[in-house]
C-alpha cells in the first residue's frame, strides 16, 4: 500500500474514533448511559 | 490453502469482513441499553431480561460449533447470509415479543445463533483460506479491531435510536440494518478452484469432522488454548458487567463508570489491531501469555491503588488494550496447528469455552456478591485464573500438527 494512502487511512480511522468518543462525552448521552448502568444494579 | 485456487482481492475481503464484524459485534454490545425500556414497558423483572441475555451467550457458544461446521462444509458466505436472516428474525422477534418465553427465544436463542453465524469463527474461516500465513495474524487483528470499533460505536448509536424513536422501532431499525450483511457476504463468496485442482484435492485423503474433533480433543495445546480462552471470557464479562456495581459500592459517581466503559471500548480497538500486528513477528503463545500476565498485573495495581476517577480511567484504558486482544492470536494459533479445513468448527469449539467462562464470570460474580456483600473473592479468582492462563499459554505448540501419511496434511500456507 502506498504511504500516502496508508497515512490517509490512519487519519480517517483516528478521526472516526475521536468522533465516536465525542458522542460518549455529550452530557445527554453520559446521563443516559449512567442512568442505564446504574439502573442495572 | 490450495495454491491453485484464485483468491478474493485482499481489500474487498478486509472491508466486507470488517463491516460485518462492526455491525454484528456492535449491535450485541449495546443490548444493556434495552434493559430499562423493555422491562418497564412489558412489566417484566430484570431477571427475565438477564436470563435471555445469559441464554444468548450460551447459544452463541454452542451453536458456534455447528455454524463453524456448516461454514467449513458449505462456505462461510452462505452461513453469513443465514446469520443475517437470523439477526433480522431475532431483533424483530425481540421487538414484538409479549411474553418472557418468546423474548427468551428471540433475544436469547435466535440472536445467539445469529451471532454464531456472523462473527469471528465464520469470518476467520474466510480469512484463514484467503490470506497467506505471513499476513494472516495482521488480517485477523484488523478485522477484530473492526469488531471492537463496532462495540465502541454502537452503544451511543443504539442509545440515540432509543431516544429518537421508541425502543421497539429502534429494534426494528437494527433488524433492517442487519440485512446489509447479505450483500456483504455475497462479496465474500470464495472463488472456486480450477477443475484440475479440484480433482487433485478430491483424490487426496480428507479428514472427517469426527477425525478432526478427535484429533483436536487429544492434542494438549488445543486443550490449553481452550483453558486460557475460558479465563478470557471469565475476566472480560465479569469486569464488563460487575465493574459499575463495584464502583458504585466504592462511592464513585455513575459518570465514572460510563466513562470507564467508553475508554475500554476505545482502547480495545488499538489493542486488537496491535496484537494482530505483533502476531506477525512474535510467537502467539508469548503474546497470549503476555496478555494474561498483563491483565493480572493491571487488576492487582487497580485493587491495591487508592480508588479515584483517574485510577479507574487508567485501569479502563489498560484493560481496554487487553480486552479482545486474545482473539487474533488464539484463532491464528488454531489455524496454524490444525490447518484451515476444519478451522471454523475448531475455532467455534475454543470460543464455546470462552462463552462458558463468560457465563461463569457473570454468574459467579453475582452469586458471590449476594453471599459476601462484596466482590473481593471474585477479584481474587480472576487474578488466580489470569496467572493460570499466562502459565498454560507458554507451552502451546504452534507448529502444524504431525499427522500420519494417510491423513490430509494441514494447510498452513
Amino acid at each position: 500500500m502506498r504511504p500516502g494512502l496508508r497515512l490517509l487511512l490512519w487519519g480517517a480511522s483516528l478521526l472516526a474514533l475521536a468522533a465516536v468518543f465525542a458522542l460518549y462525552v455529550q452530557p445527554d448521552f453520559v446521563r443516559l448511559l449512567a442512568d442505564q448502568v446504574w439502573s442495572c444494579l | 490453502m490450495n495454491p491453485a485456487a484464485p483468491r478474493l482481492p485482499l481489500m474487498r475481503l478486509l472491508i466486507c469482513s470488517s463491516l460485518i464484524l462492526t455491525l454484528t459485534m456492535g449491535i450485541r454490545h449495546g443490548f444493556g441499553l434495552w434493559l430499562q425500556p423493555v422491562t418497564q414497558s412489558q412489566g417484566w423483572t430484570r431477571e427475565t431480561f438477564a436470563f435471555a441475555i445469559a441464554v444468548q451467550n450460551l447459544s452463541w457458544g454452542v451453536i458456534g460449533i455447528f455454524a463453524g461446521m456448516l461454514a467449513d462444509r458449505w462456505g462461510s458466505w452462505r452461513v453469513l447470509i443465514g446469520g443475517s436472516l437470523l439477526w433480522t428474525l431475532g431483533l424483530c422477534g425481540m421487538a414484538l415479543s409479549d411474553t418472557p418465553l418468546t423474548f427468551t427465544l428471540s433475544a436469547g436463542v435466535v440472536i445467539g445463533a445469529a451471532q454464531a453465524a456472523s462473527t469471528y469463527s465464520v469470518v476467520y474461516g474466510i480469512i484463514g483460506r484467503q490470506v497467506e500465513l505471513a499476513r494472516r495474524s495482521w488480517a485477523m487483528g484488523l478485522t477484530a479491531a473492526a469488531g471492537s470499533f463496532g462495540q465502541f460505536l454502537m452503544v451511543p448509536t443504539e442509545g440515540w435510536l432509543i431516544g429518537r424513536f421508541d425502543w421497539q422501532q429502534a429494534l426494528l431499525a437494527l433488524g433492517a440494518a442487519t440485512l446489509l450483511i447479505m450483500p456483504l457476504a455475497r462479496f465474500l463468496r470464495e472463488p472456486v478452484a480450477p477443475a484440475s485442482a479440484q480433482s487433485a484435492a478430491a483424490s487426496a485423503p480428507q479428514q472427517s469432522i469426527l477425525q478432526a474433533l478427535r484429533e483436536a480433543a487429544a492434542y494438549p495445546s488445543f486443550r490449553l488454548l481452550m483453558a486460557a480462552y475460558f479465563v478470557c471470557g471469565f475476566q472480560v464479562v465479569f469486569i464488563g458487567v460487575h465493574l459499575p456495581s463495584y464502583l458504585k459500592d466504592q462511592g464513585l459517581a455513575p459518570q465514572v463508570a460510563s466513562t470507564a466503559l467508553a475508554l475500554i471500548g476505545l482502547f480495545n480497538v488499538f489493542g486488537t489491531y496491535g496484537v494482530g500486528l505483533l502476531g506477525q513477528r512474535w510467537p502467539n503463545r508469548y503474546l497470549l501469555a503476555a496478555i494474561y500476565g498483563a491483565r493480572t498485573i493491571v487488576i492487582t495495581i487497580f485493587l491495591l491503588a487508592p480508588l479515584t476517577p483517574w485510577s479507574v480511567y487508567l485501569f479502563a484504558a489498560a484493560m481496554g488494550l487487553l480486552w479482545l486482544s486474545t482473539v487474533p492470536p488464539t484463532n491464528a494459533t488454531v489455524a496454524q496447528i490444525f490447518g484451515i479445513r476444519h478451522f471454523s468448527m475448531l475455532s467455534g469449539f475454543v470460543f464455546c469455552s470462552h462463552q462458558v467462562g463468560s457465563f461463569t464470570g457473570v454468574w459467579l460474580g453475582g452469586w458471590i456478591y449476594d453471599r459476601n456483600g462484596n466482590y473481593d473473592l471474585v477479584w481474587l479468582i480472576a487474578l488466580a485464573l489470569g496467572v493460570l492462563a499466562a502459565i498454560v499459554s507458554l507451552p502451546v505448540r504452534e507448529a502444524p500438527i504431525a499427522r500420519a501419511p494417510q491423513r490430509v496434511a494441514p494447510d498452513a500456507a
